[in-house]
């Protein structure tokens, strides 16, 4: 479909001088329909390297020894992070819709308008609720991350167990038989397999047991 | 154990603990309340960046208990140490990062 300013453009007219900016891009008025845009990744693929290497060649080697890893979470788009914590912010903390920052790529418009074209500041909370409730954040009682290692695509939410003694190798390839508990990711043995791949287990023990990143955070 | 006053050491745990009080002029150790915010905003943060997506019972239980471990509270007392330390710059610069507002 053309344009008014394309079609301008292509007519040019004499002595006329062409627009220095870009038609405003129309943007889509905010509700439950964005959730599922931007999804969470669960594949090592979707990680920034080198994290995605050294987490690819310690989830082989873990694969390798026989052990199951199940992975839940690796990379949340900056985009989703951004739709989470404004739909959650104009719910909870009453920001106003109108002035919340745009983000590259996210054509939301959290402001809707009536049918005059003024602001409608009903539509506009309810459609953030829809998203708050899509998104499972009913009862959070603090705001999502826009930053994080899970944002920056550099660390992974993942269940590992085994049975009997996992024999595993280093990245140096020495292997090293871990025949210590729990047969989980929160074994010591197990952390210092993955610390040689610059695989980290989050540095706050129990309080995190899925998660592992490139830094211990 | 007792240090001879005229132990052959003498010079040299003097100058151990010379080296040990520059060392100390040099980072002044962060008051207690300061750490403490610290760290546990830090962790406060992590879990923020943790909400289980797609959403997860288990899981967001999980989040929710360390959320509230560690954030509850965390806007007053970041305002509070803003006031604090406004002459501080070392300390202001290392508050900065923080979001102003994360509670409801």
């Amino acid at each position: 479909m053309a344009t008014a300013a394309a079609q301008a453009a292509a007519t040019p007219t004499a002595g006329a001088v062409p627009p220095l900016t870009t038609p405003p891009v129309p943007r889509e008025p905010s509700g439950r329909q964005w959730v599922a845009r931007f999804p969470t990744s669960a594949s090592v693929a979707d990680c920034t390297p080198p994290f995605r290497d050294n987490l690819r060649a310690f989830v082989a080697a873990l694969g390798a020894a026989g052990a199951s890893v199940n992975i839940a979470a690796t990379l949340r788009p900056p985009q989703r992070a951004y739709l989470m914590h404004w739909c959650w912010c104009i719910v909870k903390q009453k920001t106003d819709p109108r002035a919340i920052p745009p983000l590259d790529g996210v054509g939301i418009a959290w402001a809707h308008l009536d049918a005059q074209g003024g602001y409608d500041a009903g539509a506009s909370v309810a459609a953030a609720q829809e998203m708050v409730e899509a998104y499972g954040m009913q009862a959070l009682n603090v705001a999502p991350a826009l930053q994080s290692n899970h944002i920056s695509g550099t660390a992974v939410d993942m269940a590992i167990s085994w049975t009997g003694t996992l024999a595993i190798a280093r990245r140096d390839g020495a292997v090293v038989s871990i025949d210590s508990q729990p047969r989980t990711g929160m074994n010591p043995d197990l952390k210092a397999v993955g610390a040689t791949y610059g695989v980290l287990k989050f540095i706050g023990g129990a309080s995190d047991m899925p998660h592992w990143s490139a830094d211990g955070h | 154990m007792a240090i001879d006053a005229m132990s052959p050491w003498r010079p040299a745990l003097a100058g151990v603990a010379t080296a040990l009080l520059l060392a100390a002029c040099a980072t002044p150790p962060a008051t207690p309340d300061l750490a403490t915010f610290l760290e546990r905003r830090a962790t406060c943060d992590h879990f923020r960046g943790e909400i289980p997506d797609p959403p997860d019972p288990q899981r967001l239980r999980e989040v929710m208990e360390q959320i509230e471990a560690y954030c509850k509270g965390s806007d007053a007392q970041l305002a509070a140490l803003r006031q604090r330390y406004r002459d501080d710059p070392v300390v202001s610069k290392q508050l900065a990062p923080f979001e102003d507002r994360i509670e409801p």
